[in-house]
């Protein structure tokens, strides 16, 4: 009877014992991190710019660039251009625009850019008129005004922007550019 | 629902031809379907069985529907079993019920207004008859989503400029837009009828246009496209309307195009090269192995089998050579059970205990396990036969249990990967396993009981065989109750599940001690043995019904009514063994 | 006399006993789980199992929960302690019989000291109060900070209330476990504040004892003539203010609030559904630790619970509204966790050592 009792005992306390050991130690390695993701890259596509200088995409290695596809008469990608300006005039090292505009009617693009003086003296913001959407559908299978796609310095693309989501020049841009460029 | 069945028929592109095609490549193509990635096979046969009650050539009968929609509307697909709504529609007898479209389009538009009410309302206050108006509405809305799948890349209905597809037409849409703004007058627009030949031309082609495009917007049925920027997967429309197109997945819909050209164009050849491209792009082994899974109807085989060893076991008998030929075929049986519980784990990427189906299944593997190692020296030919007739009616019941089992859903976020529920459920329905098989013993110790056979000789057997029924019981309801505590801090709290599982436990241990403290006498204990499977199936699927609680996850119309029958004509069968058990023992003496 | 005690002793530790004690238990399961669809898991689990005795049909009393898990328990404690020896082949059963004592062990420290509830946090908040599931309070209130909690079996027809730290005398004049809220017709001058428009009659209690509405009728005594009167107050309701001595004290009902020895900030709700589905596949609150000057990050995640300082925090469930996403956390706290596991253990072994090592069969 004494055994059985000791035995008891003996096991009780162990239990307890370890119990004592489970509790979650104060760490911050129990934050796991988010999974790596896979990107695509970038297809190395050609495109003639409004003065009729030839570009290719992988120009561009190396910096931040925001394919925008845009039309006049699409409201909301008018009021990105301001944005795109301040955002361009701010890191003029980092970041390039690759504006796709799908006006059928040259002239009401023409237009829309003659309000933006300041267009003049941005060499980062590249206006490439693609009329007939060789390059907004063909290849980048875009069907709503604006999209905007991220392409990283590695030429991987990051998002597609629908619509505005956000104030390109706002400080949520910001934290997005400075993390690509920190890589 | 009205606004589509008036444009249905309009709508839908020239009709195409028809050809005997191969289409082992495009049923294994992935789609996204209830959370899953399967292939098109199983979505094609989920969808015509749900139209249609059969699932027939799905593959087919999907192909059409997706490329050739104007001979799809004329295909009879969509089951009227309800003798009113015949009546009502004015339909004409059909074989298996079924009607075309066209057939149902008068009767469709006449109820569109009722069934737009029936809708609004809740799912019980429905009639009989209501019920069924509202489910074949609801079928016809989904069977229309596939005709217009894939219409982005289909031939326009209406042709203006040269733009053969939705696709390619929208890319001067716009253009054609500002250039009709333009051209009409304010008068033409007040009254379009003033408008020129050439001008309703192009007004009613942006309208076809924009028809389509309204008709796409909640096209989300089909999800065959991997999205460019997330893990998820869309249908065609959504590509071009949720903007979710990319440089990859652009490749991917030219490639459907492709397809659905090279099948109206009737080209055999072009269509097997095209979807064995999308194949190789898109297709991976799980998929391939899931249409191979449905094709060879794993259990059917193994039922079958086992049908071939309870043949041979019954004439064996008095023959040693036949029943080792049956224990051969319920080997073979077991081994097919088994490698098809595998391709299950492969397939859905977890283990096999999410639904009540699996957990049968599981019992079938573990119950004939058993009886292979129960029998193996061939000397017990009713346990024999016992095991391979329990073994099939289990695999006949089992699809019955869950209409839809094998259509492998996914599980809820409680339910989902977690490794003391695997560990508690695998044990458990081990345990499950095991009380059968214990049951299964004792049914034919207390046949036999009486006879030359001697009862006491084989009482160390089927206590052997109760205490791992124990140990598996017991230990997996503690399991249960260590998830329970992992997951939400309990260890036991009185749920149903978890209380059937304990009466399991209680039972046995209950017969066990009655015969140790010889309250029993062997006959008796051995009856008590007997009874588990009633306990068994009362804990497992009785509590089922009860439908309250946590494990409540796979409730079952109809299934008390084979409960209550089970249990009846157990209660009986044992009754008469014992009754007739005690006769001959008396007899004996 | 001696003899006969020592035989009935012998009884009461031999597997005799069960004969009558495992029907009774397993006939009070199953009535007691197919009554859990009619009256809900917690009445249910109050009648029959957390009970000592039950009443069948309201006539006859027959032996509840506590009763016979009580006997069975003290029967196999005694078994163990008296009569085991530790022979090898009885080795196994004394282990399993030692699991089973463990485990009803487990069950009576748990249910003596183990607490629970839950927390919800909205995203961005921090939080310290733990809600019971079923116990309500009256709770004597100023700003956020609780004065006083009378538990609600303090609270019935008649009871007289008084708190500590304010001259408010209550007399209950009526209690409802879950009220039906209706118009008053009869307001008369005594009635103040929700009292004059609503009345709270009892109603059946839900089958889910958290979705009760609980309340009270009450005459207030000791302030101002104005004041003085018949309120009412329910959960979720708004609370009955008053000043006194310069300060705003309130008396509000509801689930009964404890307070961790730490705060816990939610960062981030987050849920994953199965792609194309609104099935959730998976849910993890990511909070932080706020221990005085320790602050440290955690994620608690479905089958993920956070253990710390002697609570488990599980990721329960969540709620979507307007305004932000809530993450529900349930809180548990019980010393007793580690028997059952290790009585799960001892159990296992016991009954593996019994089927490998006796190779005798059954001994009559």
């Amino acid at each position: 009877m004494l055994r059985n009792l000791a035995l008891m005992l003996v096991l009780i306390a162990l239990g307890l014992g370890l119990s004592r050991l489970y509790d979650t130690a104060p760490s911050a390695s129990e934050v796991t991190q988010q999974e790596a993701q896979t990107y695509a890259q970038v297809p190395d596509f050609a495109f003639t710019d409004l003065a009729g200088k030839q570009h290719r995409m992988s120009d561009y290695r190396g910096k931040v660039v925001l394919l925008n596809f845009w039309a006049s008469w699409c409201v909301p990608c008018r009021v990105e251009f301001p944005q795109f300006i301040n955002l361009v005039k701010a890191q003029p090292d980092d970041v390039v625009i690759l504006a796709f505009s799908v006006d059928h009617d040259k002239a009401a693009m023409d237009k829309f850019l003659a309000e933006l003086p300041e267009l003049k003296g941005l060499p980062n913001i590249i206006i490439v008129h693609d009329r007939d959407k060789a390059i907004t559908q063909d290849i980048f299978q875009v069907a709503g005004y604006p999209e905007t796609i991220l392409v990283a310095p590695d030429m991987s693309m990051r998002r597609k922007y629908l619509g505005i989501e956000l104030a390109w020049d706002g400080p949520d841009f910001a934290a997005t550019l400075k993390g690509l460029l920190q890589r | 629902m009205r606004i589509w069945l008036a444009l249905l028929l309009f709508l839908i592109c020239w009709p195409a031809q028809a050809a005997e095609f191969d289409y082992s490549n495009f049923k294994r193509l992935p789609v996204l379907e209830d959370g899953r990635l399967k292939p098109l096979d199983s979505f094609a046969h989920n969808m015509l069985q749900r139209l249609s009650g059969q699932s027939r050539d799905a593959p087919k009968w999907l192909a059409q529907a997706l490329f050739d929609p104007a001979k799809a509307v004329e295909a009879k697909c969509l089951r009227v079993a309800n003798p009113h709504i015949r009546a009502a529609f004015g339909l004409q007898p059909a074989t298996g019920k079924l009607y075309s479209l066209t057939e149902l389009a008068p009767g469709l538009s006449k109820t569109a207004d009722e069934a737009e009410t029936l809708n609004q309302r809740a799912l019980e206050t429905l009639t009989p008859d209501e019920r069924d108006l509202l489910d074949l509405h609801t079928n016809v809305l989904l069977y229309n989503q596939l005709l217009q799948a894939m219409a982005p890349v289909l031939p326009l209905p209406f042709l203006y400029d040269g733009a053969t597809t939705y696709l390619e037409a929208q890319k001067r849409a716009q253009e054609l837009v500002d250039k009709l703004e333009s051209s009409i007058t304010p008068e033409q627009r007040q009254n379009p009828e003033l408008m020129e030949p050439e001008q309703q031309n192009l007004a009613y082609y942006l309208m076809t246009l924009d028809r389509l495009r309204s008709l796409g917007q909640n096209n989300k049925t089909l999800r065959i496209i991997p999205g460019g920027w997330s893990a998820e997967w869309y249908a065609p429309w959504q590509i071009l309307l949720a903007g979710q197109g990319s440089p990859q997945n652009r490749i991917y819909l030219q490639q459907w195009q492709e397809l659905a050209m090279a099948y109206r164009a009737n080209d055999a050849s072009a269509w097997l090269r095209v979807s064995a491209d999308l194949h190789n792009a898109l297709g991976n082994n799980r998929l391939d192995m899931e249409v191979a899974y449905r094709s060879l109807r794993p259990y059917d085989m193994a039922a079958l089998l086992l049908v071939g060893a309870a043949v041979l076991a019954g004439l064996g008998v008095k023959r040693t050579r036949l029943r080792a030929y049956a224990w051969g075929l319920i080997t073979a049986a077991s081994a097919v059970i088994i490698a098809a519980l595998g391709a299950r784990i492969y397939m859905l990427e977890r283990p096999p205990v999410g639904t009540l189906y699996e957990s049968m299944l599981f019992v079938v593997a573990i119950v004939s396990l058993g009886v292979l190692a129960l029998t193996r020296k061939h000397d017990q030919p009713a346990l024999l036969l016992g095991g391979a007739v329990s073994s099939v009616l289990m695999l006949l019941i089992a699809p019955a249990i869950k209409p839809d089992a094998e259509s492998m859903t996914t599980l809820t976020a409680v339910l989902n990967t977690n490794f003391w529920l695997t560990v508690h459920v695998l044990c458990i329905t081990a345990g499950y396993g095991a009380c059968i098989l214990t049951a299964l013993l004792a049914h034919v110790m207390l046949a036999l009981d009486g006879t030359r056979y001697d009862l006491r000789e084989r009482l160390p057997l089927l206590h052997k065989v109760s205490l791992w029924a124990l140990l598996l019981t017991a230990v997996g309801t503690l399991l249960g109750g260590v998830w329970a505590d992992q997951s939400w801090g309990r260890f036991w709290g009185w749920d149903p599940k978890e209380n059937g599982a304990l009466i399991i436990v209680l039972w046995l241990v209950w017969v066990q001690h009655a015969r140790l403290a010889n309250q029993f006498s062997a006959r008796t204990y051995t009856a008590g043995m007997a009874l588990l499977g009633i306990v068994v199936a009362q804990a497992w699927f009785g509590v089922n019904l009860l439908s309250t609680g946590l494990h409540s996850y796979g409730f079952i119309e109809g299934i008390a009514l084979g409960l209550f029958s089970f249990t009846a004509v157990e209660l009986l069968i044992i009754a008469v063994l014992y009754v007739v058990a005690q006769r001959r023992g008396k007899h004996a003496a | 006399m001696r003899s006969s005690l020592r035989r009935s002793l012998n009884w009461f530790i031999s597997p005799a006993i069960l004969f009558w004690l495992l029907p009774a238990l397993m006939l009070l399961i199953a009535v007691g789980t197919i009554a859990q669809k009619y009256v809900g898991l917690y009445v249910a689990e109050k009648t029959y199992f957390s009970s000592f005795i039950f009443w069948a049909f309201d006539v006859l009393p027959l032996p509840g929960g506590y009763t016979l898990l009580g006997i069975f328990s003290l029967s196999l404690l005694l078994k163990f302690l008296l009569k085991s020896e530790w022979r090898r082949a009885r080795a196994g059963i004394n282990l399993a019989h030692f699991g089973v004592v463990l485990l009803m062990a487990g069950g009576l420290v748990s249910s003596i000291l183990a607490e629970d509830g839950s927390m919800t946090i909205a995203e961005g908040a921090t939080a310290r109060q733990v809600h019971d599931y079923h116990q309500r309070d009256l709770m004597l209130v100023a700003g956020d900070a609780l004065l006083e909690a009378i538990p609600q079996w303090d609270i019935f027809k008649g009871s007289l209330i008084r708190f500590a730290g304010a001259p408010l005398q209550l007399e209950v004049l009526d209690t409802c476990r879950n009220c039906n809220i209706t118009r008053r017709t009869d307001v008369s001058d005594d009635m103040r504040s929700m009292a004059r428009g609503m009345l709270l009659t009892d109603n059946k209690p839900e089958l889910s004892d958290e979705a009760n509405i609980s309340g009270i009728t009450f005459k207030l005594r000791g302030l101002s003539e104005a004041e003085n009167g018949t309120y009412i107050l329910f959960e979720g309701g708004p609370a009955a203010k008053f000043e006194i001595g310069g300060r705003v004290l309130e008396l509000a009902y509801g689930k009964s609030q404890r307070s961790l020895p730490f705060a816990v900030e939610l960062k981030d709700f987050a849920r994953t559904n199965y792609a194309g589905t609104d099935t959730a596949k998976a849910f993890h609150s990511d909070v932080i630790i706020h221990d005085g000057a320790l602050s440290w990050p955690a994620r608690i995640e479905m089958n993920q619970p956070l253990r710390y300082r002697g609570y488990t925090l599980y990721q329960s469930a969540f709620i979507d509204r307007g305004e932000g996403e809530f993450s529900v956390l349930a809180v548990s706290k019980d010393a007793g966790q580690f028997i059952p596991y290790l009585g799960t253990l001892v159990l296992t072994i016991g009954l593996l050592l019994h089927l490998f090592i006796r190779r005798s069969g059954m001994q009559p």
